[in-house]
């Protein structure tokens, strides 16, 4: 098992730049998701991991071994990656056998083949060719396939794009299921928040060619580096506020605060993260908390999404809460708002002090996202 | 940035790092190839120069400045327009009633109107020509030359028809357009690709055509330079012709090209399998089943009709078994290595174009499309390298002949490969080498199963076009020896219908089953991929 270590890469396409300097390590036996919108360059790093694309400049390693320098390139077939592109890609004219055997020398074909068909819970279609499966079938032939070489690293780019909603989530499970029991360190490219946030032990959040922040799904989520992140990981709301030794003083009353390096010495204008399952609605005029109307409920089965307009005097704000969906809540009831938990506070302005850091500090799996207050 | 543009970022090239995919062969394999295939196709126009440059600035000024050229270029051009727009409007409609209409038996209708690719022009001139000494000169050209190419059209344009996105039509009707404004507006502008490719194909074979015109008594560019070459040996005046001829070639295809325009056929989302409704002809049925019978029985019923009545007249006596044998032989002997050859030399230039499109590529890949127009240039660029360059060696051998079928018909066998090439997925390619397997066994494991079709489908193109030459066999036939064309174009020329019609029907039995092959290859292919440039 090795991990993946990327150094200072950078690539561009003419005058555009994609990459900028990106750096990340991936533990061994990790599962890493590189979150990213489309064009961020995702898809790139993808490649270039691979070896299929050649970067401007910088240095990728496979465990100890160097796969990508300056005046150094070890080719796709050498680098030991198992790659399954968007779409599967199988190979057309040749059988599931044939296709999961690809890579393999003669001798070990039939037994490795059993085995990874076995793996992924397709035994008995050796013999089908890739237009007589499903789409979450062709799936878990690709993976299998870039599973049998025994790969130090397997790379997926946007995997489940192309399959329905409802089959999307189940063979999202089986593939993640079916990574954990191989144990190989994985690398999976998305656009999917959602996808990212439920799959992988670590997300890397690829913004403005370099990695922004690399997590778990928890810190990332939790205690995003800085509001810009905030919003692009799900809802937030974005609330002006003063911190105070441990507590930060909000419309919303004192909270505990948590925050990434260290603590401020005096009091300082921050801005509080609010994520819409940290508000708590009551209905009805209550004692300590902001009073406001709702102005939208948006029914979603599992919970519902309602938007508050609360007191223009106080704060003004609108704000976003998610509630559990058996709660009848009509537009224009008034309501309390609180606050559960702690919440994630940076000092404001905090785009600047967040660029700051970004190019020095090597992104590495943090294991907590700041100090809880 | 604001937080919206780090989810709405727009994507200004992220369509880039697929084209520049190093996969596959490696590009310098790619270009060295091509680079080769690219001199052997310019080798004609080479000839041309250095004969043109040889004879003198006033001589060949003098030898294209004459009444001829002047009668030669308005006959050559009032012909090629008429029969591309006759042809263009036959195969759009043949195309429409076959794919988009409740037509009884679309299907058998569908394979008859692609029979005619098989039948050479020579052998739909004669046939005509045998029965009426009417149909001759330009009127006789327009009649048989129209009914003899219009599949050239028509086949692209049912590909097209069969393929496009039902939801433009529909999305059209919805916004109030009439029926007939549909088609007009959405319907052929979906088509025009293929509408394009198919009139280039015709106007370029209208250049080169010989044999159809020489029995019709029609005198064109390529007809007088076979004559100034071959029977009056005059070399200058021959070479000068090929200039002009070489000219309206370039403004053929730069016509064509600029036409195309940035032609764009587009759907939303992939292919679906959804099938346009067809329209309901009703009470037209009938009538329009007996325009199809009408002129089923003019493209098939006459020349094969005629060619059996000559037969039977001539009675068993006439019919030689042991030379029909050997023309056989002798045509296949040439016409299939030379389908593979030019399959072959069509494969580096298909993936170039295809893997690492640019400018350049682009050029080099549409200016092939030239030596279509100039059988005859070709094959006299090659005797005349032979026997000035290496003392007439290899002239009038069978490898030369092969050499020059497979340049000639170069650009039919590209059309085929490339159409495959744009279907296989460079994905592919990617993954086989990740699964660490060098780059030749991709290439030979993946990539040559994925081109398989396009491959098979250049080979019967080339096969079927070598099968039914005449121009360029004529003038390097290894002597003493004759084809199936060459047979059959002596027999005619002394008249002896009887003699020359088995050999007629013979060329047609073995040009049907590629055009048949041909026809199923182009019917499984979105349209895309045989029209995009």
């Amino acid at each position: 098992m090795s991990g993946l270590t990327i150094t200072d890469l950078y690539k561009s396409f003419g005058a555009h730049p994609v990459l900028a300097g990106l750096n990340m390590a991936a533990p061994a036996g990790s599962f890493t998701a590189i979150l990213g919108s489309s064009g961020s360059g995702k898809t790139t790093l993808l490649r270039i991991l691979a070896g299929f694309e050649r970067p401007d400049r910088g240095t990728v390693m496979i465990g100890e071994r160097i796969v990508e320098a300056d005046n150094h390139h070890v080719r796709p077939e050498q680098r030991h990656i198992g790659y399954v592109p968007q779409e599967g890609s199988l190979f057309p004219h040749l059988t599931v056998e044939a296709n999961i055997g690809f890579g393999l020398p003669r001798k070990q074909r039939r037994q490795r083949v059993v085995e990874l068909l076995d793996l992924v819970g397709l035994a008995g279609l050796e013999r089908r060719y890739p237009h007589q499966l499903s789409g979450g079938q062709q799936q878990r032939v690709a993976l299998a396939r870039a599973l049998a070489v025994r790969p130090e690293i397997v790379l997926l780019d946007e995997p489940f794009a192309s399959l329905d909603t409802h089959l999307r989530v189940s063979v999202r499970e089986e593939v993640k299921t079916i990574l954990r029991k191989a144990g190989t360190t994985s690398v999976l490219v998305t656009h999917d928040q959602d996808e990212a946030l439920s799959l992988a032990d670590l997300v890397a959040v690829l913004r403005d060619g370099a990695i922004a922040q690399y997590a778990t799904p928890h810190d990332i989520y939790t205690a995003p580096v800085d509001d810009e992140l905030a919003r692009f990981i799900g809802d937030a709301n974005l609330i002006p506020g003063t911190l105070d030794g441990s507590f930060v003083d909000t419309p919303l009353g004192r909270l505990p605060a948590r925050w990434h390096g260290d603590p401020p010495a005096r009091p300082c204008a921050v801005t509080v993260l609010l994520r819409p399952e940290q508000i708590l609605v009551h209905t009805g005029q209550a004692n300590g908390g902001l009073g406001g109307m709702i102005a939208d409920a948006g029914y979603h089965g599992h919970d519902t999404v309602i938007h508050i307009e609360t007191d223009p005097t106080r704060h003004g704000q609108p704000l976003v809460a998610r509630t559990p969906a058996d709660v009848k809540l009509k537009p224009g009831a008034q309501v309390t708002i609180s606050v559960h938990g702690p919440v994630h506070v940076w000092p404001r302005p905090s785009r600047e002090a967040a660029s700051d850091g970004k190019a020095a500090d090597r992104a590495v799996p943090l294991a907590s996202g700041g100090k809880p207050g | 940035m604001t937080p919206a543009a780090i989810v709405e970022q727009p994507t200004p090239r992220a369509t880039v790092p697929r084209v520049a995919a190093r996969a596959g062969l490696r590009p310098w394999v790619l270009v060295g190839a091509s680079t080769v295939v690219a001199i052997v196709l310019a080798l004609p126009l080479v000839f041309l120069l250095i004969e043109a440059y040889g004879s003198g600035l006033t001589t060949v000024w003098h030898l294209i400045f004459r009444s001829l050229t002047a009668t030669l270029l308005w006959n050559t051009v009032q012909l090629t327009a008429v029969v591309t727009v006759l042809c263009a409007v036959i195969g759009i409609a043949a195309a429409w009633f076959v794919e988009r209409t409740d037509l009884p038996g679309r299907r058998l209708w569908g394979a008859l109107l692609v029979i005619p690719l098989a039948i050479p022009d020579f052998v739909v001139s004669f046939g005509w020509a045998s029965l009426s000494t009417s149909v001759a000169g330009f009127r006789g050209a327009v009649l048989v030359m129209t009914l003899a190419v219009y599949p050239l059209i028509y086949l692209p344009v049912a590909a097209s028809f069969r393929n496009a996105d039902p939801g433009q039509e529909e999305a059209a009707r919805s916004l109030g357009v009439g029926r007939l404004k549909t088609f007009w507006r959405i319907t052929l502008g979906q088509a025009r690709g293929a509408i394009l490719g198919g009139c280039l194909l015709v106007a370029l074979i209208m250049l080169s055509e010989y044999g159809a015109f020489e029995i019709l008594g029609y005198q064109t560019f390529t007809t007088e330079i076979f004559t100034e070459f071959n029977i009056a040996f005059n070399v200058q005046a021959a070479a000068a012709l090929s200039l002009v001829l070489v000219a309206l070639s370039l403004l053929v295809l730069t016509g064509e090209t600029a036409a195309r325009g940035r032609v764009r056929v587009s759907r939303a989302g992939p292919l679906s399998q959804r099938r346009i409704p067809p329209h309901r002809l009703g009470h037209l049925t009938v009538p329009v089943l007996a325009g199809f019978t009408v002129f089923v029985g003019l493209t098939l019923g006459v020349p094969i009709g005629a060619s059996v009545y000559w037969m039977l007249e001539g009675g068993r006596a006439l019919l030689s078994g042991v030379s029909l044998l050997s023309a056989l032989w002798h045509t296949a002997a040439y016409s299939a290595p030379a389908a593979v050859l030019a399959t072959v030399m069509a494969l580096p230039v298909a993936l170039l174009a295809i893997r690492y499109p640019g400018r350049a590529h682009q050029v080099l890949e549409r200016s092939t499309y030239l030596v279509l127009a100039m059988p005859s240039l070709i094959a006299f660029a090659f005797s005349y390298f032979s026997e000035r360059y290496v003392n007439g060696f290899g002239y009038q051998t069978a490898p030369m002949l092969v050499l020059a079928y497979a340049i000639l018909f170069f650009p039919l066998a590209l059309v085929a490969v490339r159409a495959s090439v744009a279907q296989a997925p460079v994905s592919l390619e990617e993954v086989a080498r990740s699964l660490g397997r060098r780059q030749l066994i991709v290439f030979c494991r993946v990539t040559l199963p994925l081109l398989a079709p396009g491959l098979a489908a250049a080979f019967c193109l080339v096969f079927l076009s070598a099968v039914t030459e005449l121009t360029a066999t004529l003038i390097l036939i290894p002597t003493g020896v004759q084809t199936l064309s060459t047979q059959f174009w002596a027999y005619e020329t002394n008249l002896s219908y009887a003699q020359a019609a088995p050999f007629a029907l013979v060329i047609i039995a073995i040009a049907a089953v590629p055009s048949y092959i041909l026809g199923r290859f182009f019917d499984g292919l979105p349209s895309r991929a045989v029209v995009a440039t």
